[in-house]
């Protein structure tokens, strides 16, 4: 499985789970290697992929939701 | 010649009419010591917003608009200050996991961070006066700031990103989240987008 499609299949997966931010694809130490942004690590029910997804490893990082920037205040 | 921003600054997220002047600097940041506001630019070419899951609706790769500048003398190339702003590449690179990058944002400044991945599917809340939808993006890149300084904060969009030698367009910011991140459009896809687009470089710079 491509690590595009495994990535797809991971967001998938958690759909609709509160806790979820995103699903990235990048690297980590060298290697091809998941993303996973959520909400709160402390929430974030993950123990399913601490040996990794489809072959890939997860790095799972904190993120909130991203948001367009739009100017809110004056400088 | 264009200008080049998000579709929710010069457009007013698919809402400005074509030929709108755009200002600069806008109204909200004129103060005592700043020139006044005025026209550089008329609103031209949006990449639409469009919003719905990704079952339905394909995600977007863009949040971009187009202003057409009547007068090239009234704009340059040069991005941010004179201590820390640098001139827009005319080179531009693929993003890729680690490399480090700078842009310079009109709340931010010059912030520095390292490109983390391709998000290959977020969902990003819209809210504007006519436009409030949440609207799922893929194909967009996350990068985290350095040192714990967000990369981006609100009122930053559009601005480019740039490798750090300030030598090659990575890319132009459109989004943030909490955590230190901001979310760019990679510029090998803006340079797709409207028929094509090139950067220009060594235009109306300040010997």
């Amino acid at each position: 499985m491509t690590i595009e499609k495994a990535a797809d299949a991971l967001y998938q997966h958690l759909s609709g789970v509160p806790w979820l931010t995103a699903v990235g694809i990048g690297e980590h130490e060298g290697a091809p290697a998941i993303y996973l942004y959520v909400k709160s690590i402390k929430k974030a029910d993950v123990e399913f992929l601490t040996n990794g997804w489809h072959g890939y490893h997860v790095e799972i990082k904190k993120m909130g939701t991203p948001r367009p920037l739009g100017t809110s205040v004056p400088n | 010649m264009y200008i080049l921003s998000n579709n929710h600054v010069l457009a007013a997220c698919n809402h400005t009419p074509v030929g709108m002047p755009i200002l600069a600097p806008s109204n909200m940041d004129a103060s005592p010591g700043v020139r006044a506001p005025g026209e550089i630019a008329r609103h031209a070419e949006i990449c639409e917003l469009r919003s719905g899951v990704p079952a339905l609706v394909d995600p977007l790769k863009a949040d971009l608009a187009l202003a057409g500048v009547p007068d090239p003398d009234a704009v340059s190339s040069w991005q941010g200050d004179d201590v820390d702003g640098y001139d827009t590449p005319r080179h531009v690179v693929t993003p890729r996991s680690g490399l480090s990058v700078k842009k310079f944002g009109r709340t931010t400044g010059l912030t520095t961070g390292r490109v983390e991945s391709e998000v290959t599917l977020s969902p990003v809340p819209y809210k504007s006066r006519f436009f409030t939808a949440t609207v799922y993006f893929k194909g967009v890149w996350s990068v985290l700031g350095d040192g714990g300084i967000p990369f981006a904060l609100p009122g930053d969009s559009g601005s480019l990103v740039v490798t750090h030698d300030g030598r090659s367009a990575v890319g132009v910011v459109f989004a943030a989240a909490q955590g230190g991140y901001g979310f760019m459009i990679p510029m090998d896809h803006v340079a797709t987008c409207f028929s094509g687009l090139r950067l220009v470089d060594k235009h109306g710079i300040k010997p």
